[in-house]
């Protein structure tokens, strides 16, 4: 660059660019809006809302004209709107004279994005402007904000969050003014991190399904952990694993090459022991022993990890040369009908065949499962839909519905309870899309993203049916599906499925927004990218 | 640091730096030099040219340093810019055989490409200062041209010999930039540095061989492989420059800037040699060629000093448009011409050049915000004038060295340049933005700046 003249004025470059580099240690924004306004929202974002505060008031004083596309300087712009963000974080602060000053001034630059969380901070000024000014405050809330505090000291971090959410429904005007927020936000870290330490000590004891559970909700609780992340990697690998070495057994079993099917069950056992004892897959596996020990077939056993042939005498001991009794055989094969008949929704013959395979072979456990989980379904179903008859037993029959609901949310839509169960919830004076909501959003947030489908998916293809968080909720428990989905097609359908939903939802609400906080990251990108 | 002491530190370095300039004579009287120098006074930065080089009234990115000094305390963070240039030079000679009575001109062009402008720039945290240290290429002049033997119009038996000359001169200036906000409306800034200027030329004449119709039929000549002499310049030299500038806020749409440039003052040194065997008969080529008397001769190359004035204004938040005047004394370069050539009938004096007033006027307007709003495009529009400013001959007491010089400097056509520029830039997020710009017939241009 520049040729000669470069070399000769290099001494003198060398010493400015010296001076400049040492400058640029200490060099920042002097004097304007824009530095303390990016630290004002970055703050807010943190939830650092007194600092966020302090920022934003300083980009204020140097600069009160709020506007869209603001430059900062040539052709840098950037959006610039201080006094809703003041608002905001004034109203996080419980100081709701300033955050309704600000919101005023928020109005006349307000975006379509903001609408909903200027909306929602709206409403919480009224209310909280309405009451009187020093309300004594309830003995009962002090007391809660005593034992939260006292939980989370103890690092019970579950029961703080309990806790401080009893105390914002008890009174969420309290609960902002003593910034109980931020505590729950810490004690949703320490717990995430809880839940991550146990799920990562049940992957090492080998209880996979225990860590998974675990493991889902702490990454629900505290988004984007990478030991989260790693651990749940290890166990969906596992389980991708067993399905493989299941169906190849299948397989095997069909070549009638025993001791080859042997061989793939008992890697199937190595890669996931708990779903094959859940599966019964240990009589099948003995089945295999027994048929491979009458030479069946002269396949030579494999070694699960290097594929060289295993000797003769490291066959393993519970593959004995037992002969498989055949009522366990049947009541695996009843077991296998009643699957295919609840999958064609004949739940009735379904029952039948699982009573039928529990009494064959009480040992198998997921005969005797099912046949609990049916009776237990059942005996709420009879006793909401007899309740739902008289005018006074309304609650109750609500509470055993929504009981059933929880234990077979499938078979309870099937058979059509849904609609009971909302006529049962207006009698009562709730609005049964938001008990819908409610009990959805708790599957949601207890890991248990099928059941929430299965619960908020009826209320949401009713015609008319417009409500946004349902949809949204909804999508959230697709989307949570896809992104733990084993299979790329069953990743792109569920995703697919998630942003159908979060379009009806924006559609039905446009500043409809997720709440960060119990969504993951992941999940809000597909929600914004959905729009 | 207190508003007084950094005034009195800005205008101390001012006097002593203004202490050492020089205000002596420009130029010589060889071919080499050409009738109109080129120097790079323009704003640098894509966005400057694709708005007509207006920018003394905007000054708000990382060129403040060259174009007003002041512009500096715009930047928010600390910006590094760096532009590209495709330059297209064209010199108009009269070079034919009957060019001097035909005038009819031929045109030598060369493309220089160059890295033409750097500067790092940041405000200081916590005061009401920003500096920056910038690199700038001011002239970069390439030039290959050949020259027929000319007959001269007011002298009929003679004709000025054929010439074979190249050139290269380039200066880059090397300089530091304060700028200090006076108050929320009010900023100053001044630039300092130490400005080099490099010059490689060679100019060769050779012997003529008239025809017997010579003049009859004016044509009736041609050059020969002798050579008669041959001027040369191979030197360096640094001296320093500095430039002021101040931008006033009139409020939120308004804004004016001013500033001046010190152009450096350099001396270097020309050679002539001459074949002695040119006198022989026949005559030969005798080297090696012998230092003619005198020689070699300081030639100081004074670079015109520049002030202007600008305003820019925004109608609108999308619209920025913006008009500057400015002022370049040209004057300076031939105030005293160093003679190469009829150092007995001319003493220096006989030459002038004008001192122009340049008109710039341009828009960027922002057409598209990309991005949500995170990746804003703009195109801009703009135009200028460059009044002709080529060297004229006055007038000497000596009637054959009147005509020589008359044909050599008076004689060329004398036009103003009127150009328009076009451009176009996007921002990349937060911290990246690139821009190109096209002065047509002229030069492409392509800057980017990255904030850190």
């Amino acid at each position: 660059m520049i040729g000669r003249s470069v070399q000769r004025g290099a001494l003198c470059a060398a010493s400015a660019a010296a001076v400049m580099a040492t400058c640029v240690v200490v060099l920042a924004q002097a004097n304007r809006w824009s530095e303390p306004y990016d630290k004002g929202v970055k703050a807010f974002e943190a939830g650092k809302y007194a600092d966020a505060v302090q920022f934003l008031e300083r980009a204020v004083a140097a600069d009160p004209k709020a506007a869209p596309n603001k430059i900062i300087e040539g052709v840098f712009r950037t959006d610039y709107f201080p006094y809703y963000y003041l608002a905001l974080a004034y109203a996080e602060l419980g100081q709701w004279d300033k955050a309704a000053q600000n919101l005023d001034k928020a109005r006349p630059t307000l975006t379509r994005q903001q609408t909903a969380k200027f909306n929602e901070t709206e409403s919480k000024i009224k209310l909280a402007m309405s009451t009187p000014s020093t309300p004594p405050r309830n003995p009962a809330f002090d007391n809660g904000m005593r034992q939260a505090e006292a939980a989370l000291g103890a690092r019970n971090y579950d029961a703080a969050i309990r806790q401080l959410d009893q105390l914002r429904s008890l009174d969420a005007n309290e609960y902002a003014r003593a910034g109980l927020g931020a505590k729950r936000e810490e004690a949703v870290k320490g717990y995430g991190g809880q839940l991550a330490d146990e799920g990562r000590a049940l992957v090492q004891n080998g209880r996979f399904n225990d860590a998974k559970g675990r493991l889902v909700l702490a990454e629900q609780t505290l988004p984007g952990q990478k030991a989260v992340a790693d651990a749940l990697g290890e166990i969906r690998r596992r389980e991708d694993d067993y399905r493989t070495h299941k169906a190849a057994a299948q397989a095997e079993f069909d070549r009638k090459s025993y001791s080859a099917a042997r061989d793939r069950l008992q890697q199937a056992q190595q890669a996931q022991p708990e779903l094959f004892a859940a599966e019964n897959l240990g009589a099948r596996l003995n089945e295999a022993a027994t048929l491979a020990a009458r030479g069946a077939t002269a396949t030579p056993p494999v070694n699960a990890t290097n594929g060289t042939p295993t000797p003769p005498g490291n066959t393993p001991s519970n593959a004995s040369n037992t002969t498989p009794d055949p009522k366990v055989l049947d009541a695996q094969r009843d077991v296998r009908t009643a699957a295919d008949l609840i999958r064609q929704g004949k739940y009735a013959e379904a029952d039948a065949a699982y009573a039928s395979a529990a009494k064959a072979d009480p040992n198998n456990q997921d005969a005797a499962a099912a046949v609990a989980r049916a009776s237990k379904f059942k005996s709420l179903r009879d006793r909401g839909v007899e309740g739902s008859k008289s005018k006074t037993g309304a609650a109750a029959a609500q509470q055993a519905l929504v009981d059933a609901r929880n234990v077979d949310p499938d078979r309870f839509a099937r058979e059509g309870l849904t609609a009971i169960l909302d006529r049962v919830t207006k009698s009562t004076g709730d609005d049964p899309l938001q008990v819908t909501l409610r009990h959805g959003l708790l599957a949601l947030l207890n890991g248990r993203a099928q059941e929430s489908i299965a619960i908020l998916e009826p209320a949401a293809s009713l015609d008319g049916s417009k409500a946004a968080s349902l949809h949204a909720y909804l999508g959230v428990a697709y989307a949570t599906q896809a992104l733990s989905a084993p299979k790329p097609e069953d990743r792109t359908r569920l995703k697919d499925k998630a942003v159908e939903q979060f379009r009806i939802a924006a559609t039905a609400e446009p500043g409809y927004q997720l709440s960060n906080r119990i969504v993951s990251p992941a999940i809000i990108k597909i929600y914004e990218s959905s729009r | 640091m207190t508003m007084r002491r950094v005034v009195q530190i800005v205008l101390g370095l001012c006097m002593a730096t203004a202490g050492v300039a020089s205000t002596a004579a420009a130029q010589s009287n060889d071919e080499v030099f050409p009738f109109g120098f080129e120097w790079n006074f323009s704003t640098p930065g894509a966005r400057a040219n694709g708005m007509g080089r207006t920018f003394i009234g905007i000054a708000d990115d990382g060129t403040a340093p060259i174009s007003n000094p002041a512009g500096l305390m715009s930047l928010t963070k600390p910006q590094v810019y760096g532009e590209f240039k495709s330059t297209n030079i064209q010199v108009d000679r009269l070079a034919s055989v009957e060019s001097l009575f035909t005038l009819q001109t031929t045109t030598f062009e060369s493309t220089v490409n160059a890295f033409s402008f750097l500067s790092l720039s940041a405000p200081i945290k916590n005061t009401r200062l920003a500096v920056g240290f910038s690199i700038h290429r001011y002239l970069d002049y390439q030039e290959s041209f050949s020259l027929d033997p000319r007959p001269i119009p007011a002298l009929p038996s003679s004709a000025l010999r054929p010439v074979n000359g190249s050139t290269d001169f380039t200066g880059t200036n090397y300089s530091g930039t304060v700028a200090f906000m006076v108050t929320n409306a009010l900023r100053v800034g001044g630039t300092f540095g130490a400005a080099t200027f490099n010059a490689d030329t060679t100019a060769t004449r050779n012997v003529i061989a008239f025809g017997p119709s010579f003049p009859t039929v004016r044509t009736d000549l041609r050059g020969t492989s002798i050579v008669a002499n041959q001027s040369s310049i191979n030197d360096s030299q640094t001296a320093p420059s500095f430039s002021l500038g101040a931008l006033y806020r009139i409020n939120d749409m308004f804004q004016v800037g001013g500033n001046y440039a010190k152009g450096p003052k350099f001396t270097t040194s020309e050679t002539l040699q001459v074949n002695l065997g040119q006198n022989l008969s026949p005559p030969v080529n005798q080297t090696p060629l012998v230092t003619a008397p005198g020689f070699p001769k300081p030639v100081p190359i004074d670079v015109p000093d520049h002030f202007g004035g600008g305003f820019s204004a925004r109608p609108t938040p999308r619209l920025l448009v913006g008009a500057d005047v400015v002022r370049t004394l040209y004057s300076s370069l031939t105030k005293t011409v160093t003679l190469i050539f009829n150092d007995t009938t001319l003493t220096g004096g006989e030459f002038s050049t004008p001192d122009t007033t340049e008109f710039h006027v341009g828009a960027e307007y922002n057409v598209l915000n990309l991005m949500q709003g995170k990746s804003p495009l703009f195109v801009r529009g703009g135009f200028y004038s460059n009044p002709s400013h080529v060297i004229t001959f006055t007038g000497a007491s000596d009637a054959a060295t009147n005509a020589v010089m008359n044909a050599q400097y008076n004689l060329a056509p004398r036009n103003d340049e009127y150009r328009g520029t076009v451009g176009g830039g996007v921002v990349l997020g937060s911290r990246v933005q690139v821009d190109a710009a096209y002065v047509f017939g002229k030069e492409f241009v392509l800057s980017s700046a990255v904030r850190f």
